[in-house]
Formats: structure tokens, sequence, C-alpha cells
């Protein structure tokens, strides 16, 4: 079996979910920026409330325990698994199942965040994350969820070649996809190595210019002029 | 590098999605990475046990030093075994001098604090570049994606601390409280530490544990830029579509011509009419070409390219772009208050105004208000919390019987009004008078009306469904055990039985049946449920 960070999920009519877990690298990230975005917010609550006082500061410290303990959940609840920081690395929860996470499940693996963090710093977390294909920590294993990759939006294609040619029509749709994705990232690729790919096509599409040739059926294919 | 036998999902990944797969690589290959790690670090692990006793930090600075070297074997496994080519421990091993030596001076001085030593190594040791044909490669690898390379030195290097500080910590909390030493002292204090040994050798451990997960991590960058720079899936792709379409075209047509003995025809035709096909579409293809060639959409080839001069361009370009077509100006007159000048003043009132807020004795008397409060808002939570799930605590704690629901008595019997109000006071004679005003069925139904109605008063369970039949039977039933009320039933009996004669058979009863029933009305029901009715409701 090839070594993949991509898992399917079947759905009962037979159609495959792809989901990408997400590692501990970029969730320590994602939790740096909203311990950085909290502490901020907690630290101005302070500030501006020790003006009032001893009553000031018992608001304040009451302030401070619901962010603590109720920002992720929150925001993971009202704005689909996606606190401030976790939007930012491109990340967010969901459930085992794909779903959008709920409240329930949201509290169980933020209120055994506490669990994770033992001994410091998320050893537990990290290590239990390695334990397992989804980079689930404790309080994921327990709620059920688990933190992926958001796809990237999809872009209009632009193959900066005009003119239509037909596919050939014994290409499967793996095969049409690998054309297409010739077209999208050929700009990225070097010439030499993009006469290289297309030339390999050379026996199938017989065309004196591949590389135009693959581009003008991707054209067909999108539907470009 | 064969791409065929790649072990890996070929596929563009974003930058920290390479680090997972790093860390699938490092799961998937872990026990020959630990192995060699383990061989080749262990003789330097026993050098540093042999420095003095108060130098030990500069043995654990040595181990972490020499990283970047003992890394090397490690990055050897791997990059063979995503190939499906996994080394034995013992070839790895004999190349380990071989591997280490290369640039080692560098590496281990200048280049040891690089933040994206993960991902240069496999250009140093797999792609053996040196000196500025190195440097160049790294500026393209280091294009995109490197970012996490840094983090994950950072991250690296913070987990390899807490490892440190974790392991020892967790074996301090497995020290009995009743042996009442300075245990801290042991593990942190510098003076008296005398467990440098235990120490070392946990940095060992630690340093060992993040090893695999560094180099693999840095791997899967690099592979990853790899990937998207020579787009290794596409070239797998092409190659298959082109292998598939060889075998279907030529395999089975030669097989079949040599069979047929006509081999050379039949190919040659096959690979006309193949050619036919795609007439039309060639000339289309070059038409257009020739049609856009002038312009940029399509790349031209490498050999045409030449060079402009950066100046020049730079300047035509802020030419165009100072054309009326390109920018345009804007005049907006929008009102504004004249603000007079009052920093001053304004400061000293809200320092004023704060010093105020921060000395005023109300707050005080605030802070215990809300505390108060507070108070009642728990106590009403936890209220409603019970109030919430009392029948779940109910069904839980209390076995309450549930208490049946009064049950309404009915107004109306077959039709007839049996309220207190639509009965006179005196029914023996209010029915004696009817009877002798000739009007025997409305006597009758007169005390048929009572009787039910102190039946259903006494606790008679009767209602609308029950026929006249059923009514008697219940009485019986329910006064079976009181011998003081058999009169009464014996009445009502007998009542019925004339009343149903006389309403639905229109049979009327003798004169001195009537006349009976009348005049025994009182005695039968009052007096009887003053004595013997002791649920006498009706009273």
């Amino acid at each position: 079996m090839l070594l993949d960070t991509r898992q399917s999920l079947e759905t009962p009519e037979g159609a495959l979910l792809p989901l990408t877990p997400a590692g501990f690298g970029v969730r320590v990230l994602a939790q740096l920026l909203d311990i950085l975005i909290r502490y901020g917010i907690v630290t101005v609550i302070f500030i501006a409330l020790s003006l009032l006082g001893r009553m000031g500061t018992g608001i304040a410290l009451i302030l401070a325990f619901l962010l603590e303990w109720f920002y992720p959940v929150f925001f993971e609840v009202t704005r689909q698994g996606r606190t401030p920081g976790k939007k930012w690395m491109g990340i967010r929860v969901v459930n085992d199942d794909g779903t959008p996470i709920t409240f329930g499940p949201s509290l169980l693996r933020n209120l055994l965040r506490f669990v994770d963090f033992l001994p410091m710093l998320y050893l537990t977390g990290i290590v239990a994350s390695l334990c397992n294909r989804q980079f689930k920590r404790l309080g994921d294993l327990a709620a059920g969820s688990m933190v992926i990759y958001e796809a990237p939006p999809a872009r209009e294609p632009s193959f900066e070649v005009r003119g239509q040619l037909p596919v050939p029509a014994d290409f499967s749709t793996d095969e049409q996809r690998a054309l297409l994705a010739f077209a999208e990232r050929s700009k990225y690729l070097s010439a030499e190595r993009r006469s290289e790919l297309a030339t390999i096509l050379l026996p199938v599409i017989g065309s004196k210019d591949p590389v135009i040739a693959i581009k003008q059926m991707a054209n067909t294919m999108v539907g470009k002029q | 590098m064969n791409l065929d036998q790649v072990t890996l999902e070929i596929r563009p990944r974003s930058a920290w999605e390479a680090v997972d797969l790093g860390l699938l690589m490092a799961k998937r290959w872990w026990l020959p990475m630990i192995k060699i790690w383990l061989l080749v670090s262990f003789p330097f692990f026993i050098f540093t046990l042999l420095i003095p006793d108060n130098w030990f930090w500069v043995g654990a600075l040595f181990m972490w030093w020499l990283k970047p070297v003992l890394e090397r074997p490690l990055l050897h496994i791997l990059s063979h075994a995503v190939f499906n080519d996994l080394p034995d421990t013992r070839s790895t091993f004999k190349l380990f001098p071989s591997l280490a030596l290369k640039q080692i001076f560098s590496s281990l001085t200048w280049r040891r604090l690089s933040p994206t030593r993960s991902m240069d190594l496999p250009v140093l040791q797999l792609e053996g570049l040196s000196g500025a044909r190195r440097q160049d490669r790294l500026g393209v690898l280091h294009r995109e994606d490197s970012s996490p390379a840094s983090w994950m030195s950072f991250m690296g290097l913070a987990l390899e601390i807490f490892l440190w500080i974790g392991i020892i910590s967790f074996i301090w909390a497995l020290i009995p409280r009743e042996i009442d030493i300075e245990w801290a002292n042991f593990f942190f204090d510098q003076e008296s530490s005398n467990l440098h040994l235990l120490q070392l050798s946990i940095w060992y451990l630690a340093l060992s544990l993040t090893a695999p997960f560094y180099v693999a991590c840095g791997f899967a960058l690099y592979l990853n830029r790899r990937i998207k720079l020579e787009a290794w899936d596409i070239d797998i792709a092409f190659r298959r579509i082109a292998n598939k379409r060889s075998k279907v075209n030529i395999l089975p047509s030669l097989l079949l011509t040599l069979a047929l003995g006509l081999s050379i025809f039949a190919f040659d035709a096959q690979r006309i009419a193949y050619a036919d096909e795609q007439l039309p579409a060639v000339a289309e293809s070059v038409e257009t070409s020739e049609e856009y060639s002038g312009e940029a959409v399509i790349d031209k080839p490498l050999g045409e390219f030449t060079e402009i001069d950066r100046n020049q361009a730079q300047e035509s370009i802020k030419a165009v772009l100072q054309q009326t077509e390109f920018s345009r100006k804007e005049m907006q007159r929008t009102l504004k208050f004249d603000e007079p000048e009052e920093d001053e003043e304004t400061s000293t009132f809200w320092k004023k105004f704060f010093k105020f807020l921060a000395n005023f004795e109300g707050f005080v008397a605030a802070a215990s208000l809300l505390e108060i409060l507070l108070w009642l808002a728990v106590l009403a939570l936890i209220g409603f919390v019970f109030y919430r799930y009392r029948h779940w605590l109910a069904a839980q704690f209390v076995r309450i019987k549930p208490t049946p629901a009064p049950k309404a008595k009915p107004v109306t019997l077959f039709g007839m009004d049996v309220t207190r109000e639509s009965l006179p006071e005196d029914i023996s004679t209010n029915a004696l008078k009817l009877l002798q005003a000739g009007d025997m069925r409305a006597a009758l139904a007169l005390l048929y009306r009572a009787s039910l109605f102190h039946l259903v008063h006494s606790g008679v369970d009767i209602h609308d469904g029950h026929t006249e039949r059923e009514c008697a039977e219940l009485m019986r039933e329910y006064f079976a055990k009181n011998s003081a009320a058999q009169t009464r039933v014996a009445y009502f009996v007998a009542l019925t039985r004339e009343w149903q004669r006389l309403a639905y058979g229109h049979l009327l009863p003798t004169a001195e049946k009537a006349q009976y029933l009348c005049v025994n009305w009182n005695s039968c029901w009052l007096q009887q449920s003053n004595n013997a009715n002791t649920q006498g409701a009706a009273e």
C-alpha cells in the first residue's frame, strides 16, 4: 500500500470523501496564534478593568476564565471548526465522519486539552497523535473528532493557449485529469521539463508540438476557447 | 530513481501536509532508522560519558552538535526506502564514513545552526552538490514551502528539551514521598548533582526519539518540492498512458497479424488510419499557434529568449502607467468640524475621572452586590438544572407513584342533567307532586336523575358511555361490602328496571309501584348516605 497523508471516507452512497488529517506541526502553530490572540485580549481586559479596583479585577478574572475555556469551543462551533489560528493555518476541526463539529464533541476535546498538555507543552498530545493515522490527540480520540486541512479554493484554470483539440475518446477520467494537471501546472515547470513530459505522450497524441496540443485538449475539457 | 517503484502516493502537497507525510514515513521506517542511529551514535554517547562530571553539559552540547552528521545514514535509509529499496543496516553502517565526511567541516560550523538544515541535507547528500551550485539549487528549493523546515527545527529543539525535562519529571513523580530526600537537587541543582549519567542518558534518549522524525520531515519537504518542480505525478501518469496505448496498439495487433501472416500490411494500415484521424486536429493546432505566435501567451522555446535591459523596461513601464488610461485624479470636498485643541484639559479630566473611579467607595458596595448576584445566579442555575431534569432525577432516586388525574364528574348521563342545580331540594315530595299531576314519566325521570347524581358523587365511576344496566352493576360492585347500603342497591335496581320499561318500552309502571318509588326515595338515599355511606361525597 502506498504511504499517503490523505484518508478517504466512503459514504453509504459509495462516494469517496478525501480528508487530509493535519499533524502536530501545523496545529502547534495554530495554537500559538490562538494563545497570542487570547492573551492579548486578556491583557486588554485586565488593563481596562483594573481601573475599577477590586471589582474590576474580579470581573477580569471571570472573563479570563471564560476566554481560556470557551474561546476554542465558541469558534469551533460557530465558525465550522475554525478558530482564528486554525483559519490562518488552513485547518479545521470536524467529526470523525467528516461532518461539522458540534457543541458536545468540541467541548470534550477542548476540556481534555489539559490532559494532552501534560507533562508540559502538549507532549502527551504529540505522542498520542503520532500513534494513530489520523493524528488524533487524546481529546480527539475521546470526542471522535479530527483536524483536517481545508481544500484550497479552486481557481479558474488558465492555460495560456488558444484553440481547442478533441481529447482522444479512449482516455479514462484519470488520464484526462493528468492532461488537465499538466496544462494547469506547466507554468511552474521549466521549459525543458515541460517539453520532456509532453514528449512522453507524443506517440499517443501525435502532434508537432505536444505541449500546445495537451493544453488545447485541456481547453476542450474546461470549455475554454 | 525509478518512479514505478515509489512507495509513496506522489501528489503535490501543501508544505505542512508534506511534513505530515514525513511523520508517516518516520513511523513506517522507524525500526531501520533507529537501529542505524543507535549504532552510529552510541560510540559518541560513550565518549560523552567520559567527560568529567562538572563539564557534563559540554557532553550534552557535543551530542547535539554532532547531529547533522549522525542524521546522514538515516537519510540514506529513507531515500532508498521511498523507492522500495530498503538497505540493510550492515551496508548502511559501512557507508557511514563516506557519508559523514562529505562537507563535514561546513556542516558542523557555520551551517550547523541553519534552520532549514533538514531540508538542505538531501541536496548535499543525494544530489552531491557543493559551492555555488548548491546555493543555486537551495535558492530554487527554498522559493516556496521552506518555512515549515525552520519551524520544524525550532519545534524539534523544543521537543528534545521538553522530552528531557518531561522524562526526568516523570521519573521524579514515581519516587515515593516517604523517601525524604531533596530529589529536585539531584536533578536540577548544578552544584550538587550526582546524576549526570542519568541526565545524559535521558538527553541521548530524547535526541534518539526525535531524530528520525526530524530527518523524515525535512526529506519529505525536499521531496514535495521536487515533486512540484518536476511534476513527478504527471510523469507517472503520462508514462502509464503511453505504456497502456503502446501495449493496446502494438501487442495484440502484432500477435494477430503474425498469426494471419499479414503483419506489415495490417500494422501500416492501422498506423495510417490513426494518423488520418489526427490530421485535421493537427492542422488546427498549427493554425492556432501561427495565429497567436506573436503574443506572449505561448511560451517560446528556451533558445529564443532575449535579454531585456531591466532599467529600460522599468522606465517604459512607468511611462505607460503615467498615461491617462491607468490613472485618474479626483477631487473630493467634505465638511469637517473646526475642532479646538483640548488635549491638555481632556487628559487631566480623564486622569481625574479614572482616579475617582478607582477610589470610589461605591464600587466596594457594587462588588459585594455583584458577588451576591453571582451566587444567586449559581443557585438559580442549580435550581434550573434540578427543574430541567426533575423527571430523570425522580426516575433515578425517588419512586413517586404517579397521582391519577382527578376525573371530571359527568354532568349529563343518558342525555339527562345530573347536576345539583337541576335537582329540587326535596326529591320525594316533588316526585309525588308530579305523579299526582299525572306526569309519571317526569316523576320517574326525576327519581332516576337524583339517584344518578348521588351515585356519581358518592364515588361510583359512572360516565357517559355506560348503559343503565351497567350503572346498576357498578353500583352493586361498589357497595358489595357495605351491608347498610343494600336497600339502596335494591331500590336502584328496581328503579332502573321501571325506568327502562318506561323510557324505552313506553310501559307505565303500576300506580302502586310508582307511588312506592316516589315515597321511598328520601328514606333510601338520604338517610343511608348519612349513616352507611362512609365515602359519601355527595353531601
